[in-house]
């Protein structure tokens, strides 16, 4: 697959931001070295220990599998379908914070889309976006994830096409398999 | 905490930089719609007299050798452009004939049936009337006009308001209940956007009768409450309900005729 040449710069950016995520994640250890113990559990979801290793996810409205790929980086494969209107995309979290049960996440997503008779339209695009979000773990195997974040979409129908910036806020729970 | 400080820092800044952003957007599907729409915008605007729905430029009456095409409304952002307002009574039904509102192939759905019935319209003479009866013992029975093919696309609302569409304007028909109708407890009511049911539905309709045409002239800034339109597709719809509490009375009828939307 060929990478468009304005792509360069934001595939760009997502590697680095993703190698950063995941140098911070080694880094992290030996900063907190000498942390209390009573803060062992916040220390361990901080450092990507006691992470869930696959979840499985529902958003509004969105259907999502996510896994850890190494540290504080996790990917998530996530499909959204309503009436006339699907979403395929893929997700890259970058767990920047723990607080207890409380976490601070960066991320990227892009996906494919495809329309059928919205506003008359048929056809597709795709989209990509870059959010902030936090996640919040409930009980021992659900969290709550609220993310916020500007979403560049590109749509084509009729020979014609649209890209737009929208700001989309994303809500999902999540339950850990394991 | 310096990371966290510093990751909202680079968010902040990130999201500062994003010149043209609409607003916020619940989910993908909806931000995406509200492309799909503005794409659809594009289209419409930039292609007079193409056939996709939505918002066609008027042609103004003095031009019909050489039209002289009304700019549609500035699209604001996120903001599905609405037809321009113009002074030409939108027919939406009448004798038999469906109409063309703002050029647009209307959808016609009923909750319970429908069709053409030999009846005459005792305020204006046609011969043939919309019938719309209820599905067996349902106490209730609607018809809505879309202004698109179904199904409707899951747009979110779009902030159009027929109050500021033709501000001194009226929704009008003709009409009657059906023969075994139960007169005294049956309230009709019309609605602009969204369904019958919802949020736009207006005040109750007193007068009707079951045995001649009831002219219904509802101004829109009275018989309508401002409401959002759900999706891209204005449309009205008028139902009627036995509201007779315990007794209600099943197999509501009702006729249309003559329905329109006029600019005063």
């Amino acid at each position: 697959m060929r990478l468009h040449p304005n792509k360069i710069p934001a595939a760009f950016a997502l590697g680095l931001g993703l190698l950063a995520c995941h140098h911070r994640a080694w880094a992290v250890p030996q900063t907190l070295a000498g942390a209390a113990p009573d803060s062992a559990t916040a220390q361990a979801l901080a450092v990507g220990q006691d992470q869930p290793k696959l979840q499985l996810g529902l958003g509004f409205p969105d259907l999502r599998l996510r896994v850890n790929l190494s540290g504080p980086v996790d990917a998530e494969a996530k499909v959204a379908l309503s009436q006339g209107m699907q979403a395929y995309g893929a997700r890259l979290y970058c767990r920047v914070f723990q607080g207890g049960p409380l976490g601070l996440r960066l991320g990227a997503e892009a996906g494919y889309l495809s329309f059928h008779d919205v506003d008359t339209l048929s056809g597709n695009g795709g989209y990509g976006e870059l959010f902030l979000g936090a996640e919040y773990r409930f009980l021992k195997r659900w969290n709550a994830l609220v993310d916020y974040g500007l979403a560049k979409i590109d749509v084509n129908a009729q020979g014609q096409s649209l890209a737009q910036q929208q700001w989309v806020l994303n809500t999902a729970l999540y339950y850990t398999l394991f | 905490m310096r990371t966290m400080k510093l990751t909202l820092s680079l968010a902040w800044a990130a999201l500062s930089l994003a010149p043209g952003a609409h607003a916020t957007s619940l989910g993908i599907l909806n931000a995406s719609g509200l492309v799909v729409s503005s794409l659809h915008a594009t289209i419409a605007a930039s292609t007079p007299g193409a056939s996709v729905a939505g918002p066609t430029p008027v042609v103004t009456a003095t031009a019909v050798a050489t039209p002289v095409l009304v700019p549609v409304q500035t699209q604001l952002p996120g903001v599905v452009v609405q037809p321009a307002p113009n002074t030409a009574n939108q027919l939406f039904w009448a004798n038999g004939v469906t109409g063309t509102p703002w050029s647009y192939n209307l959808t016609l759905v009923y909750n319970g049936s429908g069709g053409t019935a030999a009846v005459t319209d005792t305020v204006n003479g046609d011969g043939t009337v919309l019938q719309v009866s209820s599905n067996g013992s349902a106490t209730y029975a609607f018809i809505e006009f879309y202004l698109a093919p179904l199904p409707l696309p899951p747009l979110p609302a779009q902030g159009m308001d027929i109050t500021a569409y033709y501000p001194s304007g009226h929704l009008q028909f003709d009409v009657e209940l059906g023969p075994a109708s139960d007169v005294a407890n049956t309230t009709m009511t019309i609605g602009y956007g969204g369904v019958v049911s919802g949020a736009c539905r207006s005040t109750a309709i007193p007068g009707l009768s079951a045995t001649s045409f009831t002219h219904v002239s509802v101004p829109m800034t009275s018989g309508f409450p401002a409401c959002n339109v759900t999706g891209n597709f204005a449309m009205i719809g008028i139902s009627a309900t036995d509201g007779s509490g315990g007794n209600m009375a099943p197999g509501i009828q009702f006729y249309l005729n003559n329905v329109q939307l006029t600019s005063n």
